[in-house]
């Protein structure tokens, strides 16, 4: 296989990779917003009456990166869109963490109860990292060839 | 700059699902009164309020059982760590609800803080008419006990 078809099919997994977890992340929380907007208040970043709004953006932005990844038109804005969201989560999980506060990271939704921890940070870290990878693959290709 | 407009158009394109979701009627309720539910002349004399940092020593105690009266999303989502999960619904408890809960000599209630604290201030009730001696119902709810950082948890036990 050519170097640039390898190239080329290690950024499409990227993709679909992080477009799948987006899906996965997505349908849960619109199919339970009570659920998500309970875990969105409990993190305490931001006043109770923005969780339930919150709870319902989040997930649409989710499927709209998830999308967007899968066309090259939209490719890399939703793998910088894709990058503030995860940081942000990041930054939401690292704050309860910091706070020794033992809660639902929501991630999934309620599909999975998976409290916030270390692991569920590394889970975000590695994301981002296959986002920034997308991101620069896609880059580098639309550069070379629009 | 292309990019950034790509990014704006995915955003968008998100947040015009919401506004769809809104017009549908999908978007949860936000609590009432949101961190205002605490002791005050309104709310009865038979009442016990107990602020957050007044529970937080008597969490691990001996003879003393948080409950959570709030619904079983909520409750997996995050709750006091190590309450005891009994749900007002309608203004009852479940049959069998408060066996979990024999022997108690003091319970703190509490749910979130909509309505005045209403289902912990409800449950409170109810443990008082079954005979429970010291009953207390937590000022602020979960919200108030998460914002000063005492231990929580997720799941269920």
């Amino acid at each position: 296989m050519p170097a640039l078809d390898r190239k080329k099919a290690a950024e499409w997994i990227a993709r679909v990779v992080l477009a799948a977890v987006f899906v996965a992340a997505a349908v849960p929380k619109l199919s339970d917003l009570a659920s998500f907007a309970a875990d969105v208040r409990n993190y305490r970043m931001l006043p109770d009456a923005a969780a339930p709004w919150l709870a319902t953006i989040v997930p649409c932005v989710e499927l709209a990166i998830a999308a967007a990844l899968l066309v090259d038109r939209w490719v890399r804005g939703a793998a910088v869109v894709a990058w503030g969201l995860l940081a942000a989560f990041s930054l939401a999980m690292g704050q309860a963490l910091v706070r020794g506060i033992n809660i639902d990271c929501g991630c999934f939704g309620s599909a999975t109860a998976t409290a916030v921890s270390w692991k569920t940070l590394l889970r975000n870290a590695a994301l981002l990292a296959v986002a920034t990878y997308a991101f620069l693959a896609a880059h580098r290709r639309l550069r070379r060839d629009p | 700059m292309r990019i950034l407009g790509e990014a704006a158009q995915v955003v968008g394109v998100g947040l015009l699902g919401a506004l769809l979701a809104f017009l549908l009627g999908a978007v949860p309720a936000a609590p009432e009164e949101a961190g205002a539910c605490g002791g005050g002349p309104t709310e009865g004399a038979a009442l016990t309020w107990v602020s957050p940092a007044d529970a937080r020593p008597l969490l691990g105690t001996a003879g003393v059982v948080f409950v959570d009266a709030r619904d079983r999303a909520e409750y997996r989502s995050g709750h006091v760590a190590g309450s005891v999960h009994t749900p007002v619904v309608g203004g009852v408890v479940r049959d069998g609800a408060l066996e979990p809960l024999r022997g108690a000599t003091t319970v703190v209630a509490y749910c979130d803080s909509s309505e005045q604290c209403a289902r912990s201030v409800r449950l409170a009730g109810i443990l008082t008419e079954a005979g429970f001696p010291d009953v207390r119902v937590l000022e602020g709810g979960f919200p108030a006990w998460l914002d000063a950082g005492y231990p929580a948890e997720a799941g269920e036990h």
